[in-house]
């Protein structure tokens, strides 16, 4: 019944799981827990203020996938700082467009938009045009972003989500047209674009924890310190199989754990 | 309620198929099963969504006369007729293949082919030595840049192993780092959402 084979997958979620519930009892219970700066992250609320002094508006996308695949964990991360931008843009009256590369996630970034306005008490000024589908074609998708930011004078690019080739063509042009540009991938072959091009970065992990970030929820911040106990457990076993392996001439561990 | 109800459908779906992932149950694996034909078909409608969600704002273009509302116009006479072409003659047909290979195709590669450009305006504004990281970059970059071309090993022989050695230890540990705790990442951030501890998505306010 149990597939064998996949018995240390289920052990390394299992460990996660556990270290993510036991941080969260201790938030719950009151333990502040500590959250290192991200530059990036912080940069988002510097976007929205220059915004708004200058009148003109912000361009946020989650990137190129849909809400199903590998990809969807970085367009739910994506979509988590655009919910954090809705509100802050509702709030100060800054116009914010989003787009979207598949049809699935229009409706749930169109939600985002919607409640932010209305939780900022201003319903009336919800555009429905300002979160937009434009196309699943990569390059197409990423044009036709840059058009936006340029017809509509964005004063910030934050692009953080799943990116593939059009990164770099994004970012670049984001930068050109004078923009803020925040970039965040999970893709190894995109980050280093998006490092050369953007202003702020955010690298691998820490485009998850744009959630847990921006709202300084200590039930949220508790998964994060999940993610550093399961890191911490990874580097010691990396360095005990490594020793073990080197002083012993023995191959077992790295057979039975498959690296 | 508004947040409650997809959070309980996700949580119960995402458990099916973690499920069935682990365990071979038939009733689970024929659930899994059916939930991902259910992704096809919805994608499929949410398909439907987009294309009316495109002509609604570029007809809105056009009848306001807005910038380059001239684009508006071409885009959506190309995909109407696009999509009647697929419709009745189905995506196979030559016409609908030409369209694609001679439009879609040149214009996806033109786009790609400036990614060239786009990399040497980004190297130069990071490649100045502002500070001590960049001009870390700045020289690891000349190294790696000279080892890849002849030019490097005419001025030293060693270059390209040097460049090589770069990129395969230094490179390389960087890049797994990234690459394990990107992947830790994964998990938490997908523990959060089924879990319902992550909502952001779905809006604020209930």
């Amino acid at each position: 019944m149990f597939i064998t084979t996949r018995v240390y997958a289920l052990i390394t979620a299992a460990t996660i799981v556990i270290a993510l519930f036991y941080n969260l009892n201790l938030a719950k219970k009151g333990k502040k827990l500590y959250l290192r700066r991200i530059a990036g992250l912080d940069a988002l609320d510097e976007c929205v203020g220059r915004a708004a002094e200058m009148g003109r508006p912000i361009h946020v996308t989650p990137g190129l996938g849909g809400l199903t695949g590998t990809s969807a964990p970085q367009i739910l991360a994506g979509l988590e700082i655009q919910s954090y931008m809705a509100n802050k843009c509702a709030t100060y009256d800054v116009r914010l467009f989003c787009s979207v590369s598949e049809p699935e996630v229009l409706p749930v970034a169109q939600e985002i938009q919607k409640a932010a306005h209305i939780a900022a008490g201003r319903p009336d000024t919800y555009r429905e045009e300002d979160v937009r589908f434009l196309s699943q074609s990569q390059f197409a998708f990423a044009s036709a972003i840059i058009g936006i930011i340029e017809r509509e004078h964005c004063v910030a690019s934050v692009m953080i989500g799943a990116f593939a080739a059009e990164a770099l063509f994004l970012a670049e042009n984001s930068a050109q047209l004078g923009c803020i540009t925040i970039g965040g991938a999970t893709n190894l072959y995109q980050i280093p674009f998006f490092i050369a091009a953007c202003d702020y970065t955010l690298v691998g992990e820490e485009v998850f924890v744009g959630g847990a970030y921006v709202s300084q929820d200590q039930t949220k911040i508790a998964g994060l310190r999940a993610q550093d106990i399961a890191k911490a457990l990874t580097i010691a076993l990396l360095i005990i199989v490594t020793l073990y392996t080197t002083l012993t001439g023995d191959k077992s561990l790295v057979k039975i754990l498959n690296l | 309620m508004r947040k409650a109800l997809p959070t309980a459908i996700l949580s119960f779906v995402a458990t099916i198929v973690l499920i069935d992932y682990w365990f071979k149950i038939p009733v689970v694996n024929n659930m899994a099963k059916d939930f991902t034909t259910w992704v096809s078909v919805i994608a499929n409608v949410a398909l439907g969504l987009g294309a009316v969600n495109l002509v609604l704002v570029h007809s809105r273009h056009i009848r306001l006369k807005r910038m380059e509302w001239g684009n508006s116009l071409v885009l959506i006479v190309l995909m109407l007729y696009v999509m009647v072409i697929g419709i009745a003659q189905s995506s196979n047909s030559p016409t609908y293949r030409w369209i694609y290979d001679n439009i879609n195709v040149p214009l996806g590669s033109t786009l790609f082919a400036t990614a060239a450009f786009q990399i040497a305006s980004a190297s130069y504004r990071t490649f100045r030595a502002r500070n001590v990281e960049s001009g870390l970059l700045l020289i690891t970059g000349i190294f790696v840049m000279l080892g890849k071309v002849p030019l490097g090993e005419m001025m030293a022989s060693w270059m390209p192993t040097f460049a090589q050695w770069i990129m395969d230890v230094w490179n390389t540990a960087a890049q797994r780092g990234i690459m394990i705790c990107t992947a830790i990442g994964l998990v938490i951030i997908s523990v959060r959402v089924i879990t319902g501890m992550e909502r952001g998505h779905f809006g604020s306010g209930e």
